[in-house]
């Protein structure tokens, strides 16, 4: 654990469930994700480019990048997380109503990148050690079609079943 | 010339060394030596010729740090490189009453360094973690005793 954060357990589970509304209510949360504009290095110029006409976030519904944590249910962590910054974004992320979920893009999100090495003092060598994480995407930086994949991937695990199923191949 | 201009505005400070740089070579116009004391006054020369704060930071030699400020001009091409040499142990002076632009830069020398600018109207860490206790830019910083 990373200087005096501290990993939040909540992860969005509701206490009860409802069954088929439930089960309704997480297809259109899966089909409806919007992301939080936010970006902490050169991943976000990727996060752009996913969510312009070319590549079109929109046609998973995915592409209503919010400006508030309070509107956002996916924060997608876009870039070296430094020592610094470490803490506003665990407080954004807090500030997100639940259920909420988190994409780490890139290799600095997921493991600090080429930033890490023993006795750095610079970075927090990974997102998942300050916020619980849902989605890694490797690639330095990943093209738009490995976010647009995690967002797929997120469905799935959103849904329980998802649109990636059928090209897979997945029982389920 | 705004060269001439700017030596003719430093000239009452009696500065070490006002000389003309060589541009080709080294990408200056005018190359300024004065104590870190002076720099007060040497940026409000600077600014009555209508030069802006290019960059500020600073070099770690063995005996002094040595700030280097850079100044610039819309008006014309020229460049200002003036250099103070501050003893180890001792303290620079602020240029951002002056320069308030130099704020942020005074404070990322302070973060980096661990040269202490007087006269700072808050002077606390830029880039790294409040907390931090060393400065890594330091020929001396040693990164196994940092906090990782």
């Amino acid at each position: 654990m990373q200087g005096g954060f501290h990993l939040e357990k909540k992860t969005g589970e509701p206490l009860i469930s409802f069954g088929l509304l439930t089960e309704a209510l997480n297809l259109a949360r899966a089909n409806s994700l919007w992301p939080m504009t936010f970006g902490l290095a050169c991943c976000a110029i990727e996060m752009m480019a996913a969510g312009m006409a070319r590549f079109d976030m929109d046609r998973f519904g995915a592409g209503v990048f919010r400006p508030s944590p309070r509107q956002c249910d996916l924060m997608i962590v876009a870039g070296t997380i430094s020592k610094k910054m470490g803490p506003p974004l665990v407080r954004l992320y807090e500030q997100m109503a639940a259920p909420k979920w988190v994409i780490a893009l890139g290799n600095c999100a997921i493991s600090g990148g080429p930033f890490y090495y023993p006795d750095q003092y610079a970075i927090i060598p990974g997102a998942d050690l300050i916020i619980p994480v849902d989605v890694y995407v490797p690639g330095c930086p990943p093209r738009p079609e490995g976010l647009l994949e995690s967002i797929l991937v997120l469905e799935e695990k959103i849904t329980k079943r998802g649109r990636l199923r059928k090209f897979r191949n997945v029982k389920g | 010339m705004l060269k001439d201009e700017i030596s003719k505005a430093l000239a009452p400070l009696k500065l070490e060394r006002v000389e003309p740089g060589d541009y080709d070579k080294t990408g200056y116009h005018l190359e300024v030596d004065a104590a870190p004391e002076q720099m007060p006054e040497v940026a409000q020369a600077l600014k009555s010729t209508g030069c802006f704060l290019d960059s500020l930071t600073a070099l770690d030699f063995p005996e002094a740090f040595h700030v280097v400020y850079h100044f610039s001009s819309f008006r014309e091409l020229c460049r200002t490189a003036v250099k103070a040499k501050v003893p180890k142990g001792k303290a620079a002076v602020t240029i951002c009453r002056v320069y308030p632009g130099a704020n942020w830069y005074e404070r990322e020398v302070y973060d980096l360094f661990g040269l202490k600018f007087t006269g700072h109207p808050d002077l606390r860490r830029i880039l790294l973690p409040f907390d931090a206790d060393f400065h890594p830019l330091r020929k001396v910083f040693e990164t196994e005793k940092a906090d990782a």
